[in-house]
């Protein structure tokens, strides 16, 4: 259906879209998910053409319309595309918004257009505002029109493009509904989404966009519930990173802490559960790591999840291997032990710091 | 239609009210002063209000704009209070009458004849300086000097009779030879002064008659050359001379040294420099009540000899100029805007640079830059250039407006239009003007009732619009208010149908005053 290769996408000064190849077969239903400014919409915009592609080529079906000299209008009506912003036409009642681009463009009769029309109102339940102007709507009553213009000129890809985006929470569901219902009829779809559990309802196929890339592609299942790679996971997780090494024994521990209470606010981490990471963090890195490296040269990761409200720690360190359990501070252990669901050590002498201990953080209700 | 006429027809009558109080109004302060009584001729008799110079110490005199008089008159009168410029003779005449000042200075023709018909004007019994009516024509013109020599063949009792025909108060000999001769030594264009009597005016139906006229008659039957009269604005005369788009000039043109630099002069009669002043107070037994000067002032402004043709045929060229410019201007700012839309940068830069330069200077600037320099040697007539000169404001004008309406549609429109598949051009005409002109409207009507206002300087450039054709009567009557008064109306009345013909098509052409029948026409709506 569609063929996307090396399909790049360059400004002055940012990349959005670097060299991305894909296909997309015929009635697939694909939720492109990703973090802000990872190119999702630049990439669906440069499918049809709203933004030109620097390099690359697509192909829709064995045409490419990429080509120098191909009439992107053909290929443009058998795409329909639904914006974020609804565009509707302000000038035009709904039902002209709907009759418009049938009769100018497919040359439809008038009332062939019209009768198309009031059916696909129906379908998206707004045949009784077909005579009001789009400024009479709510949001979530323009994108279904909208949805229902681009149905009338009987696209063979539908992109939506951040669809639910500008709606207020209330209406979101109407919007949705109409969507899903959609990707229940067959029709190829391309759908930006931030709205992960609606994207693992309808799609078959999930592209996980990072850096203007698509970073890994599979099934809802496989996206969702065992993302493959990290940044990947840190999304689908909405994991937080905190990162810091520390490589001096007279190291700053104030400004250390103040940087991590700073990112645990930051992230909505409530006080109990910051002050055990704290404090477990002290205990293990101040108390019984620090004090039994000459040279130290430790790497500290904190993992907040706000999807599962779960922190882990991960603190790598150079050295000799040395495992918490035999510290002679047993105080500082206990302590620790107590913030935490779970504390292991592992060794691995391949790692540049081979010595690494997790510590999954006891979360209270 | 029918509540579109009664609208109209309100706002016709409230106009015409208007006409009716106003001049009254204000002829009310100005009545006591005018005491028009054509019987009282005697001129030399009638008392000046001052008889020597040294009376008039401490007063203020007045002169036409751009008249280098100043030295003159401090010559002979040492301690003047104060010099003021006028633009008309009657403009003058009416501030002396009103005692704005106390002296206008002119020549001896147009003093004798506004002494001759308003008893309150008297000549000032000194003059102040002798010189010589001229014709003008360009330096080096080789037909000047036959000019000349056929002038001096004419007898001088003709010439003494043709002063007293024409700056006497009786109007109903003023009448002009035919041109009877054959012309078979060409044709000579004249540009004449319409606003000057008793040298050169525009009488009846539009004619240019008056002593000048004549003399050149007298002086062309001589050589049997034909002349063609082009009436114009006195400004305008000199121009017409120096670039070359008349022959000869005339209209009381009294020549200067300054004068005799570019222009050569057939001097035809002496003219002495004269001040004009008020009429020593006499008792005005004449019944001039209120109604009654009202009344002659109406008769005099449009029915004798039959000046409200004046008044018409200056109201169709303000109106022709006017509409053409508009749609021209129309096209024009539509074709520029279509041009630089798609944001090429040389086109942008062009269509910049033309903007600026047009609205950079004043619209008469323009105008005149127009008539006598890019359309110097062609014949291309006052009104031609008045309308290019308005088509440019006004297009310029459109462009600006498109620009903003354009720009005041969400860019999302287009993007919209695109996705669907439609071309660029068809997206345009199709979804984007459709939603700009609604918000273009508004300012388009404003800038069309300020173009028919504009149009009033068309008289810069010899061209006999409504304002041209009220200073013309203004001149041969010495009406000062009522005609005004009269064109103030006219243009309230032309602007009000343009903004309704405007406000109707701004209704038109907005999609959400659609009635639903028309949304839905040619559908069936049952299914």
């Amino acid at each position: 259906m569609l063929k996307i290769e090396n399909l790049t996408k360059e400004y002055a000064d940012v990349s959005p879209v670097k060299d991305v190849s894909v296909t997309i077969n015929d009635g697939d239903v694909i939720a492109v998910i990703g973090p802000s400014g990872a190119g999702k919409s630049t990439f669906i915009r440069c499918i049809n053409m709203l933004e030109k592609p620097t390099s690359g080529q697509i192909f829709l079906g064995d045409e490419e319309i990429t080509a120098k000299g191909y009439d992107i209008k053909k290929a443009r009506q058998r795409m329909g595309m639904v914006f974020q912003s609804f565009n509707l036409f302000g000038h035009l009642t709904v039902i002209e918004n709907l009759m418009l681009a049938p009769m100018d463009l497919l040359k439809k009769s008038r009332q062939e257009a019209y009768d198309k029309g009031m059916e696909l109102l129906k379908q998206v339940g707004m045949a009784e505002k077909a005579l009001s102007y789009p400024e009479e709507l709510s949001g979530g009553q323009k994108q279904r029109v909208a949805i229902a213009r681009t149905l009338c000129m009987d696209p063979e890809v539908i992109l939506l493009d951040e669809p639910t985006s500008a709606l207020d929470p209330t209406m979101v569901s109407e919007v949705q509904a109409v969507i899903r219902q959609l990707s229940e009829s067959g029709k190829t779809m391309l759908i930006v989404t931030h709205e992960m559990e609606f994207a693992r309802a309808i799609s078959n196929r999930v592209f996980y966009m990072d850096d203007g890339g698509i970073y890994e592609e599979g099934t809802p299942e496989e996206i969702f519930d065992h993302p493959q790679k990290e940044l990947t996971r840190r999304f689908i997780k909405k994991l937080k990173l905190f990162e810091q090494v520390i490589n001096s024994k007279s190291y700053d521990f104030i400004g250390f802490n103040s940087e991590l209470e700073k990112y645990l606010f930051k992230n909505d981490v409530s006080n109990s559960d910051r002050f055990r990471i704290m404090l477990a963090l002290e205990e293990l890195v101040q108390q019984i790591i620090l004090p039994k490296l000459d040279d130290p040269f430790i790497r500290v990761r904190v993992e907040y999840s706000l999807k599962e409200e779960s922190c882990q720690i991960i603190v790598n360190y150079k050295g000799e291997r040395f495992d918490i359990d035999n510290t002679d501070n047993d105080l500082s252990l206990s302590l620790l032990r107590n913030t935490a669901k779970e504390v292991s050590y592992s060794f691995n002498e391949a790692e540049e710091e081979p010595n690494c201990v997790k510590i999954q953080i006891r979360h209270k209700k | 239609m029918n509540w579109m006429k009664t609208s109209m027809k309100r706002i016709i009558c409230m106009l015409l009210a208007v006409i009716m109080i106003l001049p009254f109004a204000f002829s009310f302060g100005a009545s006591a002063a005018e005491n028009i009584s054509e019987d009282n001729k005697d001129t030399k008799k009638r008392e000046a209000e001052y008889k020597t110079f040294e009376e008039l110490n401490d007063k203020t005199v007045s002169m036409l704009t751009g008249a280098p008089f100043e030295e003159l008159i401090s010559s002979k009168v040492s301690r003047v209070k104060e010099f003021t410029y006028y633009q008309t003779m009657p403009d003058m005449m009416l501030a002396v009458k009103s005692g704005k000042t106390d002296a206008g200075f002119m020549n001896n023709a147009v003093a004798d004849l506004a002494a001759n018909k308003d008893s309150a004007l008297a000549v000032f019994p000194e003059n102040l300086g002798e010189t010589a009516f001229g014709l003008a024509f360009k330096k080096g013109d080789e037909r000047f000097s036959d000019w000349v020599a056929a002038y001096d063949k004419i007898p001088a009792e003709t010439k003494t009779a043709l002063w007293e025909k024409w700056t006497g108060a009786d109007d109903s000999v003023k009448k002009l030879p035919e041109q009877d001769w054959p012309g078979t030594n060409g044709t000579m264009q004249v540009a004449a002064c319409d606003a000057l009597e008793p040298m050169s005016y525009v009488g009846q139906d539009g004619q240019v008659l008056g002593l000048d006229i004549e003399t050149i008659l007298l002086i062309a039957k001589e050589l049997d050359v034909r002349v063609e009269f082009t009436p114009m604005d006195f400004s305008a005369v000199l121009s017409s001379i120096g670039s070359g788009k008349a022959d000869i000039g005339c209209g009381s043109i009294v020549t200067t040294d300054e004068r005799r630099e570019t222009m050569d002069f057939v001097e035809y009669q002496p003219a002495y420099f004269v001040l004009i002043v008020r009429s020593a107070k006499v008792a005005d037994a004449s019944d001039n009540s209120f109604i009654a000067s009202v009344k002659d002032s109406f008769y005099k402004t449009f029915i004798r000899e039959d000046r409200y043709k004046l008044f018409l045929s200056g109201i169709l060229t303000t109106i022709l100029i006017t509409l053409l410019s508009i749609i021209l201007g129309t096209a024009l700012g539509f074709l520029i805007y279509m041009g630089c839309r798609k944001g090429g940068k040389l086109a942008n830069k062009l269509a910049g640079f033309f903007v600026w330069l047009i609205q950079g200077m004043p619209v008469v600037v323009l105008l005149m830059i127009l008539y006598y320099i890019i359309f110097e040697k062609t014949d291309i007539s006052g009104t031609i250039v008045a309308v290019i000169a308005f088509t440019l404001v006004f297009g310029s004008g459109v462009f600006g407006m498109l620009k903003m309406g354009v720009g005041a549609v969400d860019k999302g429109q287009t993007e919209a239009a695109y996705a669907l598949g439609y071309s660029d051009a068809k997206t345009f005409f199709r979804i984007i003007l459709p939603q700009a002109l609604p918000h273009c409207l508004p300012s388009y009507k404003g800038e069309v009732v300020s173009l028919i206002k504009a149009t009033a300087i068309v008289g810069y450039i010899a061209v006999q619009d409504l304002t041209r054709m009220g200073d013309i009567v203004r001149g041969r009557t010495y009406e000062p208010i009522f005609p005004l008064l009269a064109v103030a109306v006219i243009y309230f009345i032309l602007g009000a149908i343009l903004a309704f013909i405007v406000g109707r098509l701004e209704k038109a052409v907005d999609p959400k005053r659609r009635k639903k029948e028309k949304i839905l026409k040619g559908v069936r709506t049952d299914a």
